[in-house]
C-alpha cells in the first residue's frame, strides 16, 4: 500500500458499498419499473399506476403537502434562527430544545399528533374546556379533508423544522458579523439587513435546506399514516400499499420512479435557482 | 416628512420583549406534544380514551406494561436495537475512513466520489429497500436484522462521511506531521493524534447513526416480516390497535431517541455547524 | 460644521475596564488618530462613535448634536473596516451604492455618485465585479469608495491598512492622505502603527489602557512626550531611557556624561533618542556590542546593563563589534522624566 494508493483504499469500503446499495438497487427499481409482467419492457406498470383512482390523489396530496409546508417551515426556521442571532444568554438551550424533534421518528410524530387532533384528543378537550365548542371537533374524520391536510401539515412543520433550523443557523455562524455592522452603519435597519445581508449569504445554506426538506416532503410517510391511516393518500403510502399489501413489485417500482422523478427535478430547479454566482460565495 | 427616530434604549427593550415571546411561543411549541404523548402514555387504558382528557398524566403504568406483555413487542424492540447497533458500526466503519481520505488526501476521483455521496442526498434512499426485498430473498438474508442493518447503513453512510469530512478537518494536518517527524508511523500516529481528538465527533456521529436506524419506517416496514423491528410493527399495526398501545409505543419509540440526541446535543451542533455542504 | 465632542466615555465589558471617562474633542475636518496598542480601547471608543457599541456612562456629540442615543442606522456616519466589510455578495457598484440606496436616493444620483466616487479611488473599470474576484488592495478601496458615496459628517477609519503588505500599504497610505484631505471630511482613524499616525494625522490621541494619554500635532508628540510610554511608543527604534543622579542640583550625570538638567531633582531618567547621538570625543559611553547595518543608518546596540542602549549613526559611521565610543547627543533633544515617567520641563 503506497502512499499514493492510500486514499483509494481508504474511500473503497464505502463506495463499493454505495455502489452495491444505492447504484445497483436504483437501477434494479428502475428496471422492476419498466419490465411487464409477461416480461420484456413496456409502460404497463406506469398504466397500471395512472390507471388506479387513487394516483391523481396521491399524487396532489403529495405535492400539496409540499407546496405547503416547505415554505411555511422555511419561514419558521429563518425567523427561529433570526431569534437566536439576537439572544444574548441561554442561546445554547433554546437551540437544544428546538431541536429535540430531530430525535423523533416520523411515526412516533404521527402519533404524537394524533393524540392531539383524535375525536377524544387534547385539542378537543382544550376547546370543550375553554368552551369554544359544546361538542368534539372531527378532524380527522373520512370527510374532513381539509382539515386532515392541515392536522399534517402542523404535524410535519413541527417534525421535520428542526432540521432546516439547524442548517440555518450553521449557515448564518459561516456569516461575520462585520456585514451586518456595515449594513447598520450605512442606514439599514433590522429588516434591510436581514433582506439585503444575510438572506443573500444564506443562498449556500437555503439552498441546501430547500432541497433536503423538499425531498425529505415528498417521501412523506409514517406521518400520515398515523393520523389518517390510508384516508389521506401519498405517494409514498401508495408505494408501501402496492408493494406490501397487493404483492405487486413493479407497480410499487412505478411509485418509486414517480417519486425519484420528483425528487431530481425538485432538487434540479433548487440548484438553478439559488446558485450563487462566480466570486460572489461567502 | 421625517418621521421621529427611536432611542437606542427603546429599540433595544422593543427588541427584547419580542424575543421573549418568540422563545416562550417557540420553546411551548415543541415541548407541549410531547409532553401530551408522555400523558398518554403514563395513564390507564381508560384514561386515554376518556373524553375530555386529563392534561396531567396519572402515572399509570398501565398502558406501558400492555404494550410490553403484548406479543412480539418486546422481540421488536431487541431488534430495533440490533439493527441500530449494526448500523453504527458499519456506518462508522465505512464512513470514517472515507471522512478521512477526504479531509487529508487530494486524489483523482476525489470530485467523483463526492459527487456520489452527496448524489444519494438527492434521492429518496428508503425506497431502495423495494429491489432489495427480490435481491435478499435471492441472497438468503430476507427478513434478516443484518439485511436490514444494511440499508440503514445506506442512509447513514452518507452522514458519516460528510461528518466525519468536516471532524477530520477540524484536526489541524501539523499534528499528524509532528508525530510522523518523531517517528510514529502512520497507523501510530492516527491512533494517538487524531483518534483522541476526533473521538467525542466520531462517537456523536456514532449515536447519530444509531438514532437514524432506530427512527427508520419504511424499509423495516417493506423488509421485515418476522423479524420487525418496534417502528415496523407500530406501523403495521395502526389500524387493529388501540390507542393506548399506540401512545405507549410512541413514548417508547420516542424517548431512549430523544434521550440519545439530548447526551450529544453538544457534539450534533459542532457537526452540523461545520458539516454544512 | 461636523466638530466631534467625546465626554466622559465609559465602557467596561465584564469586569473589564476597556474605557475610563474619555473626554475628546476634534475640530471640523480635522484628521484625528487614534494610536495604541492592542487592547488600548482604540477601537471600542471607534465603535462607541460608530453606534456599534453602547457607552455605560458619556455623551458623544457631532457637530452639536447628540448622537449617542440614535441607533447606528441613524447617525449618518461612515465607516471603513479592518477587513473592509465588502458584501461578497454585491457587485462593487452595489456596494459603493449601499449607503445610498439605504438613503432611497433616486437611480441617477446614485449613478452619478457611484461613478465620481469609483474615479477618486481608480475603480471604474472594476464595477461589476464580485468582491471575490478582487485583491485585497481592491477590495479596501472598495471601502473606502463606499464611505465617501454618502458624503458622512465623520469617517470612521478602522485599521484600514492593516490587512495589506508593506508596500502597498505605503502606496494605499499616500492615496488615503490626497483623498481624504480633497474630501474635507473630518475623520477619526485608529491605528497601532505611528509611522501611520504620523504620516496622516493633524493630531494625534495616544491611547493606553482605557485613557488618553496624550493628544498633540505629530511633532509634539515625538518632540515632547508627556511620559515614558507615548515617548517609547512613538519613534522606532524607541526613545532611550538613562537612569541619572544629581551630582550637583542641576548637574546630572548618566552613562559617565554630565549636563544640565531640571533643579530639585535628585534622580531622574534622561530620554534620548537614538538617531539624535553621533559619535564623538565625548559623551555617554557605549560598547558596540551589536551592529545592524540597516541601509540608511547603521543601528549600535550596548547591552551590557540591564536597560538596553540604542543609537542610530549615519551609514558612514565606522565603528567594529565591542568597540568602546563616546555618543555625544543633540543637547537640544534631550528629555528629562521622573523615575515614575512623567516627563519635567528642563529649565535651559
Amino acid at each position: 500500500m503506497t502512499n499514493k494508493s492510500l486514499p483509494y483504499w481508504l474511500i473503497a469500503p464505502a463506495a463499493l458499498f454505495t455502489v452495491a446499495l444505492f447504484l445497483y438497487p436504483l437501477s434494479l427499481v428502475t428496471l422492476e419499473a419498466f419490465t411487464a409482467k409477461s416480461g420484456g419492457y413496456s409502460l404497463e406498470n406506469f398504466q397500471t399506476m395512472v390507471g388506479h383512482w387513487k394516483f391523481g390523489t396521491a399524487l396532489k396530496n403529495t405535492l400539496l403537502l409540499t407546496a405547503l409546508v416547505v415554505p411555511l417551515q422555511m419561514v419558521v426556521a429563518l425567523s427561529l434562527a433570526q431569534l437566536l442571532t439576537r439572544v444574548k444568554s441561554g442561546r445554547d438551550t433554546l437551540l437544544y430544545v428546538w431541536t429535540i424533534p430531530l430525535g423523533i421518528s416520523d411515526l412516533a410524530a404521527g402519533i404524537i399528533w394524533l393524540g392531539i387532533f383524535e375525536q377524544t384528543g387534547f385539542l378537543n378537550s382544550a376547546l370543550i374546556g375553554l368552551g369554544v365548542v359544546d361538542a368534539p371537533v372531527s378532524i380527522l374524520g373520512f370527510n374532513d379533508t381539509f382539515a386532515t391536510l392541515v392536522a399534517i401539515v402542523l404535524a410535519e412543520i413541527w417534525r421535520s423544522t428542526a432540521i432546516v433550523l439547524v442548517i440555518l443557523v450553521s449557515g448564518i455562524g459561516l456569516i461575520p458579523k462585520e456585514y451586518a455592522e456595515a449594513a447598520e452603519v450605512f442606514g439599514a435597519g433590522a429588516w434591510a439587513k436581514f433582506t439585503k445581508v444575510t438572506l443573500p449569504l444564506l443562498r449556500p445554506s437555503l439552498q441546501t435546506a430547500l432541497i433536503l426538506r423538499s425531498i425529505l416532503a415528498l417521501e412523506v410517510f409514517a406521518v400520515v399514516a398515523a393520523l389518517s391511516g390510508t384516508k389521506f393518500p401519498v405517494l409514498m403510502g401508495e408505494t408501501y400499499n402496492w408493494q406490501f399489501a397487493l404483492q405487486d413489485g413493479p407497480v410499487a417500482a412505478a411509485f418509486a420512479l414517480v417519486i425519484l422523478a420528483l425528487s431530481v427535478g425538485v432538487t434540479l430547479v433548487y440548484l438553478r435557482w439559488l446558485r450563487v454566482p462566480r466570486g460572489a460565495g461567502l | 416628512m421625517s418621521t421621529q427616530l427611536i432611542s437606542v434604549d427603546v429599540a433595544q427593550r422593543r427588541l427584547r420583549r419580542l424575543l421573549l415571546v418568540g422563545a416562550v411561543i417557540a420553546t411551548i411549541w415543541v415541548v407541549l406534544p410531547i409532553y401530551f404523548l408522555v400523558v398518554n402514555a403514563w395513564s390507564s387504558q381508560d384514561a386515554v380514551n376518556a373524553f375530555p382528557k386529563a392534561f396531567v398524566p396519572e402515572m399509570n403504568h398501565e398502558s406501558l406494561s400492555f404494550l410490553l406483555g403484548f406479543d412480539g413487542v418486546l422481540s421488536s424492540l431487541v431488534n430495533s436495537l440490533i439493527v441500530a447497533a449494526i448500523t453504527m458500526i458499519f456506518s462508522i466503519g465505512l464512513g470514517a475512513p472515507a471522512g478521512y481520505a477526504l479531509a487529508r488526501y487530494e486524489f483523482r476521483g476525489k470530485g467523483t466520489f463526492r459527487l456520489l455521496i452527496l448524489l444519494t442526498r438527492a434521492f429518496p434512499l428508503p425506497l431502495l429497500a423495494l429491489p432489495l426485498t427480490v435481491l435478499y430473498i435471492r441472497l438468503g438474508v430476507d427478513d434478516t436484522l443484518v439485511g436490514l442493518a444494511l440499508v440503514h447503513t445506506m442512509l447513514a453512510l452518507p452522514f458519516a462521511v460528510l461528518i466525519t469530512f468536516s471532524l477530520f478537518s477540524g484536526v489541524p494536518t501539523e499534528l499528524e506531521e509532528a508525530a510522523w517527524v518523531f517517528g510514529c508511523t502512520k497507523v501510530q500516529a492516527f491512533r494517538r493524534v487524531v483518534l483522541p481528538i476526533a473521538l467525542p465527533g466520531l462517537a456523536a456521529s456514532a449515536i447519530f447513526a444509531f438514532v437514524i436506524s432506530w427512527n427508520e419506517v419504511f424499509a423495516s416496514s417493506v423488509l421485515m416480516i418476522q423479524n420487525r423491528t418496534l417502528t415496523a410493527f407500530l406501523l403495521q399495526n395502526l389500524d387493529v390497535s388501540p390507542m393506548h398501545m399506540k401512545f405507549a409505543g410512541g413514548a417508547l419509540l420516542v424517548l431512549p431517541a430523544a434521550t440519545f440526541m439530548f447526551l450529544i446535543r453538544k457534539h450534533l451542533f459542532a457537526m452540523w455547524g461545520i458539516s454544512n455542504r | 460644521m461636523a466638530n466631534i465632542a467625546i465626554q466622559n466615555v465609559t465602557k467596561s465589558f465584564g469586569s473589564y475596564d476597556a474605557l475610563k471617562g474619555i473626554g475628546l474633542a476634534v475640530a471640523d475636518q480635522e484628521f484625528l488618530v487614534l494610536l495604541g496598542a492592542s487592547g488600548c480601547g482604540k477601537s471600542t471608543l471607534l465603535r462607541i462613535i460608530a453606534g456599534l457599541e453602547t457607552a455605560d456612562v458619556g455623551e458623544v456629540h457631532v457637530g452639536g448634536e447628540r448622537i449617542d442615543q440614535l441607533q447606528a442606522k441613524d447617525r449618518r456616519l461612515a465607516m471603513v473596516f479592518q477587513n473592509y466589510a465588502v458584501f461578497p455578495h454585491l457587485t462593487v457598484f452595489e456596494n459603493i451604492a449601499f449607503g445610498l440606496r439605504m438613503q432611497k436616493r433616486p437611480q441617477e444620483v446614485v449613478a452619478a455618485k457611484v461613478n465620481q466616487v469609483a474615479r477618486m479611488v481608480h475603480l471604474e473599470a472594476l464595477l461589476d465585479r464580485y468582491s471575490g474576484q478582487l485583491s485585497g488592495g481592491q477590495r479596501q478601496r472598495v471601502a473606502l469608495a463606499r464611505a465617501l458615496a454618502v458624503e458622512p459628517r465623520v469617517m470612521l477609519m478602522d485599521e484600514p491598512l492593516s490587512n495589506l503588505d508593506a508596500l502597498l500599504r505605503l502606496e494605499m497610505r499616500a492615496e488615503l492622505k490626497s483623498i481624504l484631505a480633497a474630501s474635507k471630511t473630518t475623520t477619526i482613524y485608529v491605528t497601532h502603527d505611528q509611522v501611520e499616525a504620523m504620516s496622516l494625522a493633524d493630531r494625534i490621541a495616544v491611547m493606553h489602557q482605557g485613557v488618553i494619554v496624550q493628544c498633540d500635532t505629530p511633532l509634539e508628540i515625538y518632540r515632547n512626550p508627556v511620559n515614558t510610554f507615548v515617548a517609547g511608543f512613538i519613534g522606532n527604534p524607541p526613545m532611550n531611557f538613562i537612569p541619572a543622579h544629581a551630582v550637583q542640583d542641576g548637574i546630572f550625570e548618566a552613562r559617565g556624561l554630565r549636563l544640565q538638567g531640571p533643579l530639585g531633582h535628585r534622580e531622574l531618567l534622561l530620554g534620548i533618542r537614538p538617531e539624535d547621538m553621533q559619535v564623538g570625543d565625548a559623551g555617554f559611553t557605549c560598547q558596540a556590542d551589536l551592529i545592524e547595518p540597516l541601509g540608511p543608518n547603521v543601528l549600535v546596540t550596548d547591552v551590557q546593563d540591564s536597560a538596553v542602549f540604542r543609537a542610530a549613526l549615519s551609514s558612514t559611521t565606522t565603528v567594529s563589534k565591542g568597540q568602546s565610543i563616546f555618543l555625544q547627543p543633540d543637547l537640544e533633544r534631550v528629555r528629562w522624566f521622573t523615575p515614575e515617567g512623567q516627563s519635567v520641563k528642563s529649565v535651559s
